[in-house]
């Protein structure tokens, strides 16, 4: 990202802000250990953070739940075949 | 077909992609009955409405057949029909006349002129199990998806549902990987909070 932390104490808004890379590793060193400190005394920054990844976890299960597989109709599938020997 | 050290095709799908290069009526009609469902559950998260997701399936089938010859076996032919299937929903989204989105703001967190969040809520109630064992909550969740604006909603469908690399969905998306970043970082944040409403 093309802002940096700064300064030795961050505010909520910027741990938000700056959830995505505290997660990729990619903050450097210093940064990593301020924002790690912020969470030690912050319970609101401890539950956004569990949320945030568990937001991703819940996505990919409910988006690729396939209980629900439904047989297609059959003129769907007669009209994908069909359309293989249309020149 | 690449030599037998490199395919990820099974003896059935060897055998099956045989039967479809001799031109055999019955095994494009196992291919569509067997991959089709699938992919129409692929292409839902992508085109809200239904013709639209038959019109891409029918595509997909169509650029399938079409690219048989070129098919190198490098992948099963679920995963190869899935990737088509992704490309054909994402043609087919280019083709539409957008419509105004909302903007991304109207879904992120709110703050305090202090930097502290406006309603911090409190944890989550929900564990993982519950979030896939219950019909109502998966389908809260896929509709929070729905509801995230377009250019937010693609680039978390192909980077956290279909796990492309953050280089691959900018080249899908024509968008730079820091744009790419940005929009994922955005998109996680608008659904944690459309959540929230639910399990906080």
């Amino acid at each position: 990202m093309a802002e940096t932390l700064e300064g030795t104490e961050l505010t909520c808004r910027q741990i938000i802000d700056f959830v995505q890379a505290f997660l990729d590793g990619d903050l450097p060193p210093r940064e990593q250990t301020i924002f790690e400190l912020h969470l030690t005394i912050c319970p609101d920054c401890v539950n956004y953070l569990r949320s945030y990844q568990a937001t991703q976890v819940i996505a990919k299960l409910a988006a690729e739940d396939e209980s629900e597989l439904n047989r297609l109709p059959e003129g769907l599938i007669q009209a994908i075949l069909a359309a293989r020997k249309k020149p | 077909m690449s030599d037998s050290r490199t395919t990820k095709l099974t003896g059935e799908e060897v055998a099956l992609l045989h039967r479809l290069r001799s031109g055999d009526d019955t095994a494009f009609a196992e291919l569509v009955q067997t991959h089709a469902p699938r992919l129409l559950v692929v292409l839902k998260r992508y085109l809200p409405q239904d013709h639209d997701c038959q019109d891409a399936l029918q595509q997909t089938f169509i650029s399938a057949f079409k690219a048989l010859a070129r098919f190198q076996g490098d992948s099963s032919l679920g995963t190869w029909l899935h990737r088509i299937t992704v490309n054909c929903a994402l043609m087919r989204i280019r083709s539409q006349k957008r419509s105004r989105e909302r903007p991304i703001e109207d879904f992120l967190p709110q703050f305090l002129a202090d930097g502290h969040r406006q309603n911090p809520g409190s944890a989550w109630v929900i564990t993982y199990d519950s979030a896939v064992a219950d019909k109502e909550t998966r389908e809260l969740v896929r509709q929070s998806i729905a509801a995230l604006p377009e250019s937010y909603r693609l680039v978390l469908l192909l980077r956290d549902i279909e796990e492309r690399t953050t280089e691959e969905t900018a080249e899908l998306l024509g968008l730079s990987v820091a744009n790419v970043k940005t929009r994922l970082h955005r998109a996680r944040q608008a659904l944690r909070e459309l959540l929230d409403q639910h399990f906080g």
